[in-house]
């Protein structure tokens, strides 16, 4: 194993590749405070990639619902518990030193699925990264037993089987879309015993050589994310391919001049959760500072958006702005020891916050950077705070601009005043 | 006739009306995690807010059974008391309003946007 270093742990890890590094690497923010679970993304990849016969089972898009849901099946429960059995109680963070460059939420102290491959030898010799291969029950349907487990028919006659208890959840945490994170280090890559997963260059989308897979399903087992899946028919691995069309620019209708435009899953997205970008690597494997680049802004300056399961190791390049309602330990687990300070910025965000949050799906073509043209005050709002105090927000008739790959302006988005409803009752013939 | 049965036999129940067995491990036990309504329909509507939704898109919202989440919190709550909260909430926080205008499209040079002439062999 090779030494490379992982920022998002702040440190060193053992990976099975020598560090090597893309020119751009394809990124995403993910806002979960705002997802309905409409599973729009899910059917627009769907209907573009994974429809043919062998892919029943592939859901290279889901929207899971937590704590209840995952796809396959407590997919990250399973993990989690295999990494606490290799690493009782050392699975921490130490959040006391923080550099905004190499270690921006600290350093985590624990093991990675990396690290915690020798810890469970198997009769041919330890994993490259520990994993399971999920059964055939756990893939069978994306989204089981979640929301309301029973399903939405409330007819009791109807109800799932008679020897089961399941009782209708009064709480939900948040949905939680997934596609592949096109890791900086993935565990498919790591795992392939036919180097048949490679990243490209020119924006680090993780792919599969389907000439070189002989169906292994090591990928299967050593993706934390599962996201690999094993398509029966052909008897190889297929997974996201981050529609690399699209990031090429071949889309004419979406971009003429040829520039980079959003994959099918993020251009489908109705309730504007989403935003893609392609950020810029530097010659060490860092993020190049790119302050006017949305998701730079976003991930790197204000680290509202923080990466899923970072303790995993594989430097996802998925990344998430927590809910702000969801109990405080579970976050922690899901997306590191920046939790509180992403929920505090995000639930009053300052002026210019506020404008380049606008920018989630505002446009189909990748947005490489922002300006921002400053208004007027127009209007102060009530803001709950994570303690559950009253803030007064206030809102400015800022207007940010979207650029693409070409310096040229896409987009501009204005906050406008806001309006307020007043209770019909308590103004009958009111002026 | 087979007479050995009538002793032996396990009297038969169908799966979708036999008892739930909670000592057997086999047996699908779903939980429910604590957590605090209050805070979630606050925040939730807040989020909407933010969206531009008003109340009667939020309502709509809730009533549609396939929106299971936030449809969870109208059957907790029912549809009138659902409806006084995501009022008092919005009377507080407001309705933003956002006005996003795409940039006119990039004319390109009419040479690449050529069409080929397709014609059947003779």
């Amino acid at each position: 194993m090779a030494n490379v270093y992982n920022w998002q742990l702040g440190r060193e890890m053992s990976y099975p590749h020598e560090e090597r590094h893309p020119d751009w690497q394809f990124a995403f923010i993910f806002n979960p405070n705002r997802c309905i679970g409409c599973q729009t993304c899910t059917m627009a990849c769907k209907s573009t990639w994974t429809f043919s016969k062998g892919q029943e089972l592939m859901w290279w898009n889901n929207v899971e619902t937590k704590p209840y849901g995952g796809y396959p099946q407590h997919w990250d429960a399973k993990l989690l518990a295999m990494l606490e059995e290799a690493n009782p109680q050392g699975q921490v963070w130490n959040a006391t030193e923080k550099d905004a460059d190499k270690k921006p939420y600290g350093t985590f102290e624990g093991m990675t699925i990396f690290e915690a491959a020798d810890k469970k030898p198997r009769p041919d010799g330890p994993q490259q990264a520990l994993g399971y291969l999920p059964t055939d029950d756990e893939w069978r349907a994306p989204n089981i037993h979640e929301d309301i487990p029973r399903g939405t028919d409330f007819d009791k006659d109807r109800q799932f089987g008679g020897s089961t208890q399941l009782p209708e959840h009064k709480v939900w945490f948040f949905h939680l879309a997934r596609i592949c994170n096109h890791c900086t280090y993935p565990g498919c890559l790591g795992s392939c015993p036919r180097n048949a997963i490679y990243k490209r260059p020119e924006d680090g989308v993780v792919l599969v050589d389907q000439s070189r897979c002989r169906g292994y399903r090591k990928c299967v087992e050593g993706c934390p994310y599962k996201k690999a899946m094993y398509r029966p028919t052909t008897r190889t691995t297929e997974k996201c391919i981050a529609c690399f069309p699209r990031l090429e620019g071949k889309d004419k209708e979406i971009s003429p001049t040829g520039a980079p435009a959003e994959t099918r899953c993020m251009s489908a997205c109705v309730g504007k959760i989403r935003l893609q970008g392609l950020v810029k690597i530097d010659e060490d494997g860092g993020w190049a500072e790119d302050p006017k680049n949305p998701l730079y802004y976003l991930i790197r300056e204000r680290q509202i958006a923080l990466p899923l399961y970072a303790q995993f190791g594989t430097e996802p390049n998925g990344f998430y702005i927590p809910p702000r309602w969801v109990p405080r330990n579970y976050l922690q687990q899901m997306f590191g020891p920046g939790v509180e300070s992403a929920i505090e910025q995000y639930s009053c965000p300052d002026r210019e916050l506020l404008a380049v949050l606008q920018l989630f799906r505002a446009n189909r073509q990748i947005l490489f950077r922002y300006e921002i043209e400053k208004g007027d005050k127009v209007g102060e709002i009530e803001v709950t705070m994570p303690n559950g105090d009253s803030k007064t927000q206030e809102l400015f008739n800022d207007t940010v601009i979207g650029y693409n790959k070409l310096d040229e302006e896409v987009v501009r988005v204005t906050v406008e005043e806001p309006t307020f409803e007043r209770p019909a009752e308590a103004h009958v013939n009111s002026i | 006739m087979n007479k050995r049965v009538d002793h032996n036999a396990v009297p038969k129940t169908h799966p979708a009306t036999r008892e739930m067995l909670p000592d057997d491990p086999m047996e699908m036990h779903g939980v429910e995690v604590p957590g605090d309504t209050e805070l979630m329909v606050r925040l939730l509507v807040e989020e909407y807010a933010r969206m531009g939704f008003g109340s009667g898109q939020i309502m709509q919202l809730a009533a549609d059974p396939n929106y299971t989440g936030f449809h969870g919190l109208l059957r907790l709550y029912g549809e009138e008391e659902l409806r006084r909260r995501i009022g008092e909430i919005l009377a507080r926080c407001g309705v933003m309003r956002v006005r996003a205008v795409d940039a006119d499209p990039v004319q390109v040079d009419p040479v690449s946007e050529q069409l080929v002439q397709i014609t059947l062999p003779k």
